[in-house]
């Protein structure tokens, strides 16, 4: 691992934020349970919050091993590479699907004479310069950026008060508790089961100690922020808008009485989603660099990057497919990653710990 | 929209030589980079003539419909 790369426990926290934040800023995947929505950002919340302290737990019984390391060491050198394998898939997915969604949202939106790999190209761009700039230039970006996302989700909020209908909440669990647990679940992994990929980045911090602090504070911050989109959302769209709208977000802000201020949303998606596609790329060239024994990551950010931007293109035909897809598939597609390895590297990481100190 | 984008995938293989020259083990390194930027630039090719391969998405729902 390189080691003069260090992370402060804020530059921590606003990468995890940014991180959570990116993809969920346009789509809401808790939007699929109605007026219950806000219900199911609660109970995802305390999934994800366990998710993210098993991934910290895992980091902290392996001090200064990224999640290649950890495979490596819990699984064995041949295995262990093989799941690696796998994981870098995933991470490049994540960076096609990040993509993905912010061209979507750009071309459907603000520029709908734009072609789709055009906005990629210039994303990744940007995001490629910032990764081979180094983590410590994308957590200091995010430091300067996330709060901006912040202020402007509170802004947007606060606009749309005079509309506001909070008699959209009611009937509560109209169609009982399933639709509820189902967007629950769903959320539980996108975004927060995500955060395993943050395993490539744990080490980095430089006060170790803080870890578990700076991202239940990214969390907690997150968690709250998806309670007020949906809260927002809810009260201005109602829940048969809220549900069948793409742009949930972006029609609820194209309503604010006097002034247009919908480009907070993109502004919102394009910090969300960039610190997202940097911290996956970072993570992705990371993990091929050191499967083959190497210390830099710049080596492997371009091929990641370009393989990323095609495969946005090639994954889907059409947003709405992707989005079906995410609220469909996704989920259990992501769950060998998010829950089954981890659980296993968490028992595995308890059980080498314990013999080391025997 | 072919030659294009072989165009494009060589000036993006340009800017990443300075790169490229400073990693250690190179044999590896650069058969790994090399496999990435050619799978990249084949699904490319194929996009621009619109014979894609089968989407990912597609195998990976169906596995999942499969095991559900």
């Amino acid at each position: 691992m390189d080691k003069s790369v260090k992370v402060s426990s804020i530059q921590m926290a606003m990468l995890a934020m940014g991180f959570l934040f990116g993809g969920t800023a346009v789509v809401n995947p808790a939007a699929s349970a109605r007026q219950d929505a806000w219900i199911a950002d609660i109970i995802s919340f305390v999934g994800g919050l366990a998710l993210i302290g098993a991934y910290v737990t895992i980091s902290k019984l392996n001090p200064g091993k990224t999640l290649i390391d950890i495979l490596r060491h819990a699984f064995g050198k041949v295995f262990g590479s093989a799941v690696a394998v796998l994981y870098i898939w995933y991470i490049i997915h994540q960076i096609s699907l990040a993509l993905r969604g912010a061209t979507g949202f750009m071309t459907n939106t603000i520029y709908p004479e734009t072609p789709d790999m055009f906005i990629a190209i210039a994303i990744m761009l940007v995001s490629v310069y910032m990764v081979k700039k180094g983590l410590e230039a994308v957590a200091r970006v995010s430091e300067l950026l996330v709060p901006v996302f912040l202020v402007s989700a509170m802004t947007l909020f606060f606009t749309l008060i005079s509309l506001y209908k909070p008699s959209n909440f009611l009937p509560v669990l109209e169609r009982g508790f399933a639709p509820v647990a189902e967007a629950s679940f769903t959320m539980t992994v996108f975004p927060y089961g995500e955060s395993v990929i943050l395993l490539m980045i744990f080490p980095h911090l430089y006060k170790k100690g803080k870890l578990t602090k700076s991202c239940f504070i990214a969390a907690a911050f997150a968690g709250f922020i998806f309670v007020m989109i949906s809260a927002r959302e809810l009260m201005v769209l109602g829940p048969d808008m809220m549900t069948r709208a793409m742009n949930a977000n972006f029609i609820s802000a194209k309503l604010v009485p006097g002034i247009d201020i919908e480009a907070l949303i993109a502004t919102n998606l394009m910090i969300g989603s960039g610190i997202k596609i940097c911290i996956c790329l970072y993570a992705a060239a990371y993990a091929i660099a050191q499967l083959l024994g190497q210390d830099s990551h710049k080596t492997f950010v371009m091929p990641v990057a370009i393989l990323g931007v095609v495969m946005s293109l090639w994954l889907f035909d059409s947003i709405i497919e992707k989005n079906l897809w995410q609220k469909e598939v996704y989920p259990y597609y992501a769950l060998p990653f998010q829950i089954v390895i981890p659980a296993a590297l968490l028992i595995l990481s308890k059980v080498k710990k314990k013999k080391a100190i025997k | 929209m072919v030659i294009g984008t072989i165009v494009g995938f060589l000036i993006l293989i340009l800017m990443d030589m300075s790169v490229l020259k400073k990693t250690r083990q190179k044999k590896k390194t650069l058969t790994v980079y090399f496999m990435i930027v050619g799978a990249a630039l084949l699904i490319s090719i194929l996009l621009a003539i619109d014979k894609p391969p089968v989407s990912p998405s597609l195998v990976i729902e169906s596995v999942v419909n499969f095991i559900k």
